[in-house]
């Protein structure tokens, strides 16, 4: 009961509680690059994904292969290989996918969330552990990526996912599809974030008083 | 500024200076450009900035009362940036656009970094840009000066040049620049508030003879861009350019009075105010000149807001004896 | 002595053991990939130009293109019994808003586009983004020297596309790769036919913007024109251009003269 309580765990740190672009503000680049439509979102997040239990298992099952003093080159060579691993075969079956999210599908490498779960998280827990949050770290940054996305698309372009969503006579909001727009959406999903989350702790610390704790 | 200098015991007189009186003084000076504005554009003009303010105005009431902080808006500075905004967008603008803008510049460059006086940009600015890049067509469709618009589904009109693309020889437009008067009185196509400069210069001296304002910041900014563009903005080599038509057409005129004056967001220093007039100067200048688009001072104006704190700092007075105790502190 | 031995070995192993595996799903995905791209030219080849059903790299030596664009290759485009449909070109502008913009240009034998595609952009979504969608249509019927429009900035010129609001840079672009890919193409038509094109005369005013080129077979973009509809009398010559297959084309706009 005790190890299935702690993937449970595990897993809803990435989602939410830990989610690596709204609280640990990791992967930044791709979140505003690529964010400018839900399929693109979408695809990066899963690519990312794909790329963060890959590693997290390699990483965690090579824990005590690997030497404490080239670990890092080491995660980086390995990150490395399924990033572009992962090119391939988009380029190969999905083509559409891959140019569209064009030079953002190398760039997963330096994206700081898995190199920063290689370090935080695989290289001291064990591979189920790590693999569960290479999947919650990726769904996390694959659901704030939508949301971002959503909002940008749905404003900017007046469509979801390519579906037109409004008649003729919409005008879109042009600066949400262009760099400040996911400057501004960040910024106020983080605000609302903040003032969600304030309120929740502030419940939750409320309640602990009464009960005399 | 929170730190007054007290040089005599209490008890003391209650100066009439308070927020309040300010703002309605700026609300005062602008009344000239707001007539001009109605003149030269029509009845739409007037109807853009009442929607503007009254925008403004209900937001930041709405902030206030969702938020549970203290009323505001009796400070005025809501009328303001509603009339500035208002100024600063062409009159065929679409009534919802004015809306979205004032929600920018109240809601997002204002209170959500802590309301008056700690807004690191001019809003009324700031919402323009935004608006430009949003609806860069929307902004940008110009009418000839006595064009009927209507109220609604503006995009049909006939649209005309500004002076200052016509100076820059724009694809379409008219080889006829408009004369020096036309420039003055405010007869020329542009945002409702800045064609005519001789409203704004009636504002301008209100202001100043309530010493609202400081001669510094406008008359350095006017002076820079006349002499950057009298020196680049000619056709004939260097040396060359109408720096009389430059500061009459386009923005400037009510950028230098009306927002590069704007407490919060430009330095407090004697120094830092002529820096901060220069350097808009010259970024006007750049853009007008080298840069794409054809007017550059509401970009300037921002930009250099954005620098203010670094001014600020620069030309801060240093204190009585300061640099003589690091000195000693350093042997 | 021992740690360093053991640290590098193990890098080397690991890196190895990736290589490798990288190097086995090259092998898998390469040939995919390759006959991706292929299909997808040829295809794009074909919707260019209708009726064509087989291609040929064509071996003329292209003139110098303008700086910021080069002109990848002419395809010759045959018809099933091998007469030339058409052909097509493959260029690169380098001045795109967001980067290179990669442009094809069906033309047929006379010199003008049957159809033009923009293939690769990083133009703005929204903006500059917009050449690949119906925008692009504006440029069937054209030919040489085309003209970019901003609000009606250049009259009554029939060789003219209206840029994209707002993204006038991302239009300019699309239209240089096309013009040089037009201008390649007539000097492989030139070229296949024999004709020697003339020498480029000083005097004839070359085409520039706001100009109407005086080239014979200038023709509305919108509206099915025929003859030659020539707007301003800058140009001497008006040589009617016969409509066979060896289309002598006044070469007073051939760009690049004669190499």
């Amino acid at each position: 009961m005790e190890n299935k309580k702690g993937y449970l765990s595990t897993f809803l740190n990435g989602l939410i509680t830990e989610n690596p672009t709204l609280v640990l503000f990791l992967g930044m680049c791709p979140t505003l690059a690529v964010t400018t439509g839900v399929i693109n979102g979408v695809g990066m997040g899963l690519s990312t994904t794909a790329v963060l239990i890959c590693s997290n298992i390699v990483i965690s099952l090579l824990r005590k292969f690997i030497p404490d003093k080239i670990r890092i080159a080491s995660y980086i060579v390995i990150i490395a290989g399924f990033v572009t691993i992962v090119q391939m075969l988009l380029n190969a079956y999905v083509p559409a996918l891959s140019s569209s999210l064009g030079i953002y599908i190398p760039l997963i490498v330096v994206n700081c969330i898995i190199l920063g779960r290689a370090e935080a998280f695989a290289n001291k827990n064990t591979v189920g552990k790590s693999a569960l949050d290479g999947l919650g770290m990726g769904l996390g940054f694959t659901c704030s990526l939508c949301i971002i996305a959503a909002v940008r698309e749905i404003l900017g372009a007046g469509t979801f996912a390519g579906i037109p969503l409004f008649g003729e006579s919409f005008q879109p909001v042009s600066i949400m599809i262009l760099p400040p727009g996911a400057f501004l959406t960040l910024g106020v999903l983080l605000a609302v974030i903040n003032v969600i989350g304030g309120r929740i702790k502030k419940n939750k610390s409320d309640d602990t008083e009464k009960e005399g704790i | 500024m929170d730190n007054l200098l007290v040089v005599s015991h209490s008890p003391h007189v209650l100066g009439k200076n308070t927020v309040r009186r300010t703002m309605l003084d700026v609300i005062i000076a602008l009344i000239p450009a707001f007539v001009a504005g109605i003149l030269v554009f029509g009845y739409r003009a007037a109807v853009i900035t009442v929607i503007s303010v009254v925008s403004c105005v209900v937001f930041e009431w709405l902030w206030n009362k969702i938020l549970k902080k203290p009323a505001s808006v009796g400070d005025l500075s809501a009328i303001v940036t509603g009339m500035l905004l208002a100024f600063n967008v062409p009159v065929t603008l679409p009534l919802w656009m004015v809306v979205i803008g004032a929600f920018f510049a109240i809601i997002i460059v204002k209170q959500f970094f802590g309301g008056l006086g700690h807004n690191f940009m001019n809003p009324a600015l700031a919402a323009r840009a935004f608006l430009l890049a949003s609806w860069a067509l929307a902004m940008t469709t110009w009418v000839a000066p006595h064009t009927a618009v209507p109220l609604w589904n503006t995009a049909d009109v006939v649209t005309s040049a500004t002076p200052l693309a016509a100076y820059a020889g724009a694809e379409g437009t008219v080889t006829q620049l408009p004369s020096y008067l036309d420039l003055f009185l405010g007869n020329v196509g542009g945002c409702i508030g800045e064609t005519s400069a001789l409203a704004i210069l009636i504002g301008g001296i209100y202001l100043l003879a309530r010493k609202v304002i400081k001669l510094r910041i406008p008359l350095t900014y006017l002076a820079t861009v006349a002499l950057g563009t009298w020196m680049f903005a000619g056709s004939d080599g260097l040396f060359s350019g109408d720096a009389l038509y430059q500061i009459l057409a386009g923005g400037v005129m009510l950028g230098a009075f009306f927002m590069a004056t704007d407490y919060t967001t430009t330095p407090y220093t004697p120094m830092g105010q002529i820096i901060f007039g220069i350097g808009c100067g010259v970024i006007t200048v750049l853009i007008r000149v080298w840069g794409g688009y054809p007017e550059g001072c509401s970009y300037s104006i921002l930009l250099m807001n954005i620098v203010t704190p670094l001014i600020d700092r620069v030309t801060a007075p240093k204190r009585y004896g300061a640099s003589k105790k690091r000195k000693e502190a350093k042997a | 002595m021992k740690e360093i031995l053991t640290l590098t070995v193990k890098l080397l192993l690991i890196t190895a053991i990736v290589a490798a595996l990288l190097g086995g799903i090259n092998m898998v995905t390469e040939p995919i990939i390759a006959e991706n791209n292929e299909a997808t030219f040829q295809a794009n080849l074909k919707e260019l130009l209708p009726g064509a059903e087989s291609f040929e790299l064509d071996g003329t030596k292209l003139p110098e293109p303008e700086a910021g664009v080069k002109v990848n290759g002419v395809y010759c485009g045959m018809a099933a019994d091998g007469t030339p449909v058409g052909y097509v070109a493959d260029a690169v502008c380098s001045e795109g808003y967001g980067g290179d913009v990669v442009v094809m240009t069906g033309v047929d034998t006379e010199g003008k586009i049957t159809k033009v595609k923009v293939t690769e952009m990083e133009e703005t979504p929204g903006l500059g983004a917009k050449c690949q969608t119906d925008w692009i249509n504006q440029y069937t019927g054209l030919t040489e020297n085309i003209v970019v429009s901003k609000n009606g900035s250049a009259g009554d010129n029939p060789n003219k596309i209206d840029a994209i609001s707002g993204a006038t840079i991302t239009s300019k672009a699309v239209t240089k790769a096309v013009n040089n890919s037009v201008s390649a193409v007539i000097v492989v038509i030139n070229d296949n036919s024999g004709a020697a094109p003339e020498a480029e005369a000083p005097a004839e005013g070359e085409a520039v913007e706001g100009e109407a080129p005086a080239d014979a077979e200038a023709v509305e973009g919108e509206a099915p024109a025929e003859g030659e509809a020539v707007e301003e009398g800058s140009a001497p010559e008006q040589e009617e251009a016969p409509a066979d297959e060896t289309a002598e084309i006044d070469a007073a706009e051939t760009e690049g003269g004669a190499e």
